[in-house]
């Protein structure tokens, strides 16, 4: 039988890519309304809840994480109690950090609601009394708040990005070095070109791991 | 046997079958955080660290390209990585099995529908572990080895399996199991095999090379699950899961296999995870599928089943060897994942055989004509069932609970916890989602253990503005701050048992020093148990809808918490005691837990959620136990 060229392959694989894009795009909707709808049936904590759901069902230009968002925000501007406060803006912050992929959505939101939980998390740990801290020490922790706040524990994403695609770069490298390379009649030119494309990989691959 | 005419309508069927299994998949996993060993995954998968030994940096990295997918949460989406790599499983499946049945492609479908729907493999599936890609890699040898003996001995198959073999040991190193039957078939080709080894050797260290990205990335101090403060265990004591002594992978595999004790119990249970996941009468047609293939090559035959001895009764030896029945721990840690690659291959003979059973019945043709259908209906039906009693679509329970540990401590107390499920989840929610990321997390490897994991608490430059008492080792100081927070409940055996006493609070354990604590204390806690119920999700451990024992095993603690509230509350009028007395256990753990609630209206509605929960949660509902 006649080896099948790539393009062969490609269109059922791009079918099959765009199947699984809109089977994904679906089951993030379906579960985006069904979240908001426990929101609007809720409230207080639950409600919060809910939206947090929402916001972690999260899809590209979903108009549904734009509404819990701002419905959020309105909800911990509500709210008096401090700890209450804390619980409604750290939970808006985390749920947001975790929809993050190759960029962050609503990257302005985390950075306006930063202050408030650094100022709110000063304002716990000085009323709890075995704490012995008094208001004059309320400007030193907010600072160190914010600073746990801003920094970033995740890995560079260029970096990351250059890790993974050259391991999946070395990997597919070899597969095809051994499979082209190594026929019946060694194909010299596939086994050089290979190593070669390999090596390329290989280091990138360390360079990522070290500089992510 | 001739080849049969293929239908016309067999390719689309098959198309569809694959879209189901997938959609099946994809509305059954689970939305976040799932139990057991995925917290730990993701989150190395999210910071590109070292997960639990060996350390899976072919997943961690795998992971890390799903978490540039633009849709869901982190956790959701490093959870597509099995669920991908099940579908390429399947396919496998379905290629393997379309060779050996003369390329009639509904005897493949069979196969497929009966494994994807097999209650393990669906799990495995959908709780975000690295079981599915490790099955992916041992079908992928035994295509190759099927191959081989196709068209002879080709050396670039002996190269790309010593390849894939080295690749593996980024993941589970059970796929290695696989050089046993290479090796034997090998052998009938014995001349070209020896000429092919050091090449091969060479391609198994370049496959193997995936291995530094634990070594580079505990250069780069990057997340290690199982760095202890002050001590980083070597690239080698990872990679050999030195961490769990009598676990490690060499001494585990020599100690077992030298004697036969066990071997009765070892088939046994996997005889049981085999009628669990597909019915004793299945083994009818496994038997068939034996003979069919000693008819149709005896090199294939005994290739695939030295692979299957391989991944059932030598791995059931090994890991699977105990007295089991009831422990939902073993069947759930040990036969519901690590037999992935035998119940494939199992699959594969099963369908082999009802291929040659149908080829017997040729004549009556009415049989020969519906049988192949009622054995693609049959595994259907367990589809809605799966669904509903095992899917993880709403199972937010562990995530809930970990946030839900963290929202109740006071700013930037300390957290120690034991325990992977409790540890695992508690890193996704404060390293991954940076929920209460002002809360030092620290973790112990053993109950009894003092040395922390702290991870949790990292970076050093910032924490230590807030704990520097954390970074001496020294708890007291947080203790009498009332920062010192605990999972772990004292008994004789813990260390700080001669130092410190425990009240249950909430969720977890607030530490005292010892012999002091008065009824201002207990005033206090009831006060933070009261105050504090706000922020508890009780409604995911009443609707999660899965039978996973982990889940169970979580929820059980979110009643604990409902307990400690309820014993906070002294109701005016009261209508009833409640009394325990017991020892909560889980790994080598046993904390005395004593709480006496005086019941009345003010507190009825906690012991009421404590009860409902508890039998939610009933440890008999999971799937597995007899």
């Amino acid at each position: 039988m006649p080896e099948k060229k790539l393009s062969y392959y490609l269109k059922p694989i791009l079918l099959l890519l765009i199947f699984a894009v809109t089977a994904l795009l679906t089951r993030q909707f379906f579960y985006q309304l069904k979240h908001m709808n426990e929101a609007d049936a809720s409230s207080g904590i639950e409600k919060i809840k809910a939206f947090e759901r929402v916001i972690l069902n999260h899809f590209p230009l979903s108009p549904y994480t734009k509404n819990a968002v701002d419905k959020i925000l309105i909800e911990c501007e509500g709210l008096s109690k401090t700890d209450e406060k804390l619980y409604c803006y750290e939970t808006l912050r985390s749920s947001l950090i975790q929809i993050k992929s190759f960029y962050q959505p609503y990257e302005d939101t985390i950075k306006k609601i930063n202050p408030k939980i650094a100022e709110l998390r000063a304002e716990s740990m000085i009323s709890w009394e075995y704490n012995n801290l008094t208001k004059k020490d309320f400007e030193r922790i907010y600072t160190a708040q914010l600073a746990l706040l801003n920094y970033n524990n995740a890995p560079s994403q260029l970096w990351s990005a250059v890790t993974v695609f050259s391991l999946i770069g070395w990997i597919s490298t070899i597969i095809f070095l051994i499979m082209k390379g190594f026929t019946k009649n060694q194909n010299r030119r596939y086994i050089v070109t290979g190593i070669l494309i390999y090596l390329v990989f290989f280091l990138l691959w360390l360079c990522g791991l070290y500089f992510a | 046997m001739k080849q049969q005419a293929e239908s016309p309508v067999i390719i689309p069927f098959s198309i569809i079958a694959f879209i189901i299994l997938f959609l099946f998949y994809l509305f059954s996993l689970n939305p976040i955080l799932p139990t057991g060993d995925a917290g730990g995954l993701i989150t190395a998968s999210y910071l590109l660290g070292t997960a639990h030994p060996p350390g899976y940096p072919l997943y961690s990295e795998l992971g890390k390209l799903f978490t540039f997918l633009p849709f869901g949460n982190i956790g959701y989406r490093v959870s597509l990585l099995p669920c991908f790599f099940s579908v390429l499983t399947l396919f496998l499946v379905y290629l393997i099995v379309r060779k050996l049945t003369e390329k009639n492609s509904i005897f493949p479908i069979i196969a497929v529908l009966f494994l994807g729907v097999s209650y393990s493999f669906y799990f495995q599936t959908i709780i975000g572990k690295f079981y599915p890609i490790n099955a992916l890699i041992v079908l992928l040898l035994v295509f190759i080895g099927i191959k081989v003996i196709d068209s002879g001995f080709e050396k670039r198959y002996a190269y790309l399996s010593s390849f894939l073999l080295g690749v593996s040991t980024g993941l589970h190193h059970t796929a290695l199991f696989m050089t046993i039957p290479l090796f034997i078939l090998g052998l009938f080709y014995f001349k070209a095999f020896v000429r092919s080894l050091p090449l091969s050797l060479l391609f198994f260290f370049i496959g193997f090379s995936v291995n530094l990205h634990v070594y580079i990335r505990n250069l780069k101090d990057a997340f290690l699950a199982v760095r202890k403060a002050g001590e980083t265990p070597s690239f080698l004591d990872i990679l050999l899961r030195k961490f769990y002594k009598e676990g490690e992978s060499l001494q585990a595999v020599t100690t077992t296999l030298s004697t036969f004790e066990g071997f009765h119990n070892a088939i046994k249970n996997f005889l049981y995870m085999i009628d669990a996941n597909f019915g004793y009468v299945t083994a009818v047609f496994f038997i068939l599928g034996l003979f069919y293939l000693y008819r149709k090559s005896r090199r294939v035959l005994l290739f695939l089943f030295v692979s299957f001895l391989m991944f059932s009764l030598v791995l059931a030896k090994i890991t699977f060897s105990g007295e089991i029945r009831d422990n939902e721990g073993s069947l759930y840690i040990v036969g519901n994942q690590y037999f992935i690659p035998a119940f494939c291959l199992y699959v594969i003979f099963m369908t082999a055989g009802i291929y040659f059973f149908v080829e017997k019945i040729k004549k009556m043709k009415l049989f020969y004509k519906t049988l192949p259908l009622f054995f693609i209906v049959i595994p259907l039906i367990f589809i809605p069932m799966r669904f509903s009693q095992t899917g993880q679509s709403n199972n937010w329970a562990l995530y809930y609970y970990s946030k839900d540990v963290l929202s109740t401590l006071p700013v930037s107390s300390v957290l120690n916890t034991y325990g992977d499920n409790k540890s695992f989840g508690i890193w996704y929610t404060k390293l991954v989602g940076r929920y209460r990321d002002d809360v030092c997390h620290l973790v112990v490897f053993r109950y009894e253990a003092t040395q922390w994991n702290m991870e949790g608490c990292k970076p050093e430059t910032i924490y230590k503005n807030f704990y520097p008492e954390v970074y001496r080792n020294d708890i007291v100081e947080l203790i009498n701050k009332r920062l010192y927070y605990s999972t772990i409940g004292l008994s004789e055996i813990h260390p700080y048992f001669e130092s410190f006493d425990t009240l249950p609070y909430s969720l977890v354990y607030i530490y005292f020093p010892k012999g002091k604590i008065t009824e201002k204390e207990r005033k206090f806690v009831n006060g933070l148990n009261i105050n504090n119920e706000r922020f508890i999700t009780p409604s995911y451990c009443l609707n999660h809808g899965t039978d996973d024992p982990l889940t169970f095993s979580v929820c059980r603690f979110v009643s604990i918490a409902y307990l400690n509230i309820a014993s906070s509350i002294e109701p005016e009028k009261k209508f009833g005691t409640f009394a325990l007395d017991t020892t909560i256990r889980y790994g080598n753990t046993h904390e005395p837990f004593r709480v006496k609630i005086n019941i009345g209206k003010e507190n009825e509605y906690y012991m009421d959620l404590y009860e409902k929960i508890r039998r939610y949660n009933a440890r008999e509902k999971a799937f597995l136990l007899p």
